[in-house]
């Protein structure tokens, strides 16, 4: 009887503390995506993240380190999805550069490649 | 980097406050309802206490008020540009930041408010109920600020709360120890050691609260995260808990101890100088925690 005592004290601990979910924000998917091995230029940048940010950086650069003009500003509302127009992208090496603000407060950062076979 | 340092800088400053005013206040009304009747004691002790607490208060509305700037400043992260940025400020103050910073200022105006009236009503009364419950109130407020951002900013009503009454329960301890030392003047030591050996008493109550509360928090931190825990963050909160048993050896010392051989007036010394250093490690422990907030996460 006591051991049954405890354990039901032991399981309403676990369902309290489990609502917890401490989830940090993550790119949750994108297009294009990462690593990918695109056939022609991409015409849009989509990026969706597992939980609603303020994007505040969004780089676009080529293999020489060099910015790709795509017209981004920083958003001030809160969304898990976001998509911007590219121009058109030269054969080769790309690297995108995010920094999101979560609900949270903080601020993460990280980057991925894709590559561009042949232009449009 | 270096916004980190100054959002962490704040973040001490912003504490500065809350510890004083709560903990300041709490040492007042356990004098009041104790059985001194010393009037040295109020007038040596009353004036300096007092006056640290509005230094604390207006040190921590400057760090309350740096918050949004410096955190817009390390969004852009484009030199000093990003402080006055009219777009990143928006970001700022639009997040759980800016929501973070409102709280906390309205705590701190009504903390001062508290203290200017508390600071009218002490020679006549001493305190009142109505002052209590405004104490109570912005110590509230100010626990509650904690919950707004970080990683119980999303989290159950369970770690908000625990967040709540660990940040009470430190700032109760943090805050005493000034008044305890300003205490250390009281010449009569047979008093002086009723007084501390009731403190102790209380101090173990309040410090297992705060011991049981940053135990579930950790628990709950670790348990809950989706991702690896991060080894700086491990690191950091390693030293702030070594910090916080450093601090409980002095509690147990000036128990046990100090206080239980205070007989003749030359051990008042050892008693204050143990305390300012218990008050040193504290100081550690909050910039430690405001480090721990600002620059590491979990899964950073």
């Amino acid at each position: 009887m006591v051991s049954l005592k405890y354990l039901k004290m032991l399981t309403a601990g676990f369902v309290l503390f489990s609502g917890m979910a401490t989830a940090h924000v993550e790119l949750y998917d994108a297009s294009p995506a990462a690593g990918g091995m695109l056939e022609s230029a991409p015409k849009e940048l989509f990026l969706s993240f597992s939980g609603d940010v303020r994007i505040v950086k969004l780089k676009l650069t080529d293999a020489r380190g060099k910015g790709v003009d795509f017209g981004f500003k920083p958003v001030v509302e809160a969304t898990d999805e976001m998509r911007w127009a590219l121009p058109s992208l030269a054969a080769g090496q790309y690297t995108v550069q995010w920094t999101v603000m979560g609900e949270d407060g903080h601020t993460f950062q990280d980057s991925y490649g894709f590559h561009v076979h042949g232009a449009h | 980097m270096a916004w980190l340092s100054l959002l962490s800088l704040a973040k001490v400053a912003y504490y500065l406050g809350v510890v004083s005013f709560i903990g300041m206040n709490a040492m007042r009304l356990f004098l009041h309802h104790g059985r001194s009747n010393d009037l040295t004691v109020h007038t040596d002790w009353h004036k300096p206490v007092l006056r640290a607490q509005w230094v604390s208060l207006f040190i921590s509305l400057v760090g309350a008020a740096a918050v949004v700037p410096l955190s817009a400043g390390m969004l852009l992260d484009d030199g000093l540009s990003g402080v006055t940025d009219s777009l990143m400020l928006q970001i700022s103050w639009q997040s759980s930041i800016g929501t973070q910073t409102q709280f906390r200022l309205l705590a701190i105006f009504m903390a001062m408010s508290c203290t200017a009236w508390g600071s009218q009503i002490y020679s006549a009364s001493g305190t009142s109920l109505a002052w209590v419950g405004c104490w109570l109130l912005a110590s509230a407020l100010f626990a509650a600020s904690f919950t707004f951002s970080g990683h119980t900013a999303q989290a159950n009503w369970l770690a908000k709360l625990l967040v709540a009454l660990h940040v009470l329960m430190a700032a109760w301890w943090l805050g005493s120890l000034y008044p305890l030392i300003r205490l250390c003047r009281l010449e009569d030591v047979e008093l002086l050691r009723t007084q501390l050996h009731a403190y102790g008493n209380q101090a173990a109550v309040w410090v297992g609260l705060l011991l049981i509360s940053g135990a579930a928090l950790f628990a709950l931190l670790l348990l809950n995260v989706r991702t690896e825990v991060n080894t700086d963050y491990l690191l950091v909160m390693g030293c702030k808990l070594v910090l916080v048993t450093v601090m409980l050896g002095f509690a147990a010392y000036h128990k046990w101890y100090l206080v239980a051989n205070l007989t003749v007036s030359e051990d008042r010394y050892k008693v204050k100088k143990s305390i300012v250093s218990e008050a040193f490690i504290g100081t550690l422990v909050i910039t430690l925690t405001a480090t721990l907030t600002s620059s590491f996460g979990i899964a950073h």
